[in-house]
């Protein structure tokens, strides 16, 4: 079977034009920049895909931080943190190291709050108009059910 | 790969899944490995009616579905629930590369259902022994 092999890479950049046009827009806007008085061309809209990936990217964050911190009291969870450091690899996004406010919760709540998000990674997946970026959602919603063994 | 070429290859990785689990249906022991028997018997109905569903999606886009081989390559040596269980991950390894695809190449519903069946047949590879991944069916997107 062949199919195409897009990296993480190939995905964000052909998905998401967001970074790029500010950088650009920034530039323009910057009079030391140019030497010329140009009126400031308009900074470039986000795409619709381009809000799907700061979505995913905030939620992935998100649980990230909070298995990180749980998985120092539990270690059944250290898989789970590798598993969410990749997806933020994949998705071009930072961890967050603070640690979240207020007590940490029960697994049990982090496995539904896990489940849930799997669920909104559906739905950004089926929202989205790049193919790629489909499949980068789907596979890291995939991925938290896969790690609970608990199917949709 | 259009969304009618993705549909064809995710049925005939279907097609596959179910002559393999019917010949592993029928050589795993009941009264020895019970737990292994009821996941391949579960797993079998499963991929029949994934099959199913994917015939009736490529029917309602006008086509043919692709039909199933008369015979797939299975591994003679399948005697230990080893060697039983690597033959179930090569089938759902090659499942959930199909589907994740297909996720990439179709829209809406069928993208919908697209992910709930890569889903599913990452959380079988669990159930047959595997660590958990990142990127189930699509491990390159791990750079």
């Amino acid at each position: 079977m062949s199919r195409p092999a897009p990296t993480r890479r190939v995905v964000l950049t052909s998905a998401a034009g967001l970074g790029l046009g500010l950088a650009t827009s920034a530039c323009q806007l910057d009079p030391s920049s140019s030497g010329a008085a140009r009126p400031p061309s308009p900074i470039a809209a986000p795409t619709s895909d381009d809000l799907l990936l700061t979505r995913a990217q905030h939620a992935v964050a998100d649980l990230h931080r909070t298995a990180d911190a749980l998985a120092r009291r539990h270690r059944d969870l250290r898989p789970l943190v590798r598993l969410h450091d990749a997806h933020l690899r994949a998705l071009d996004a930072a961890p967050r190291r603070r640690r979240p406010a207020g007590p940490l919760p029960e697994p049990a709540v982090l496995r539904a709050h896990e489940l849930a998000t799997a669920r909104d990674l559906t739905d950004l997946a089926v929202r989205a108009q790049s193919g790629s970026l489909a499949t980068l959602f789907a596979t890291i919603a995939a991925s938290i059910p896969m790690f609970y063994r608990e199917g949709p | 790969m259009s969304g009618l070429d993705a549909l064809q290859q995710a049925l005939a990785a279907e097609h596959a899944a179910c002559y393999v689990y019917g010949v592993l249906g029928g050589l795993v022991s009941r009264s020895r490995t019970p737990t292994l028997a009821d996941t391949v018997d579960h797993t079998y109905g499963d991929h029949g009616r994934r099959r199913d569903e994917l015939e009736a999606l490529v029917r309602t886009r006008g086509a043919t579905p692709v039909p199933a081989a008369p015979a797939y390559d299975v591994p003679r040596a399948l005697s230990t629930p080893t060697q039983l269980v690597e033959q179930a991950l090569r089938v759902e390894r090659a499942c959930a590369t199909s589907y994740a695809a297909l996720v990439g190449s179709v829209t809406g519903g069928t993208r919908h259902w697209a992910v709930e069946s890569l889903t599913r047949t990452a959380i079988r590879q669990v159930d047959f022994g595997a660590a958990p991944e990142a990127f189930p069916g699509a491990p390159e997107l791990g750079g």
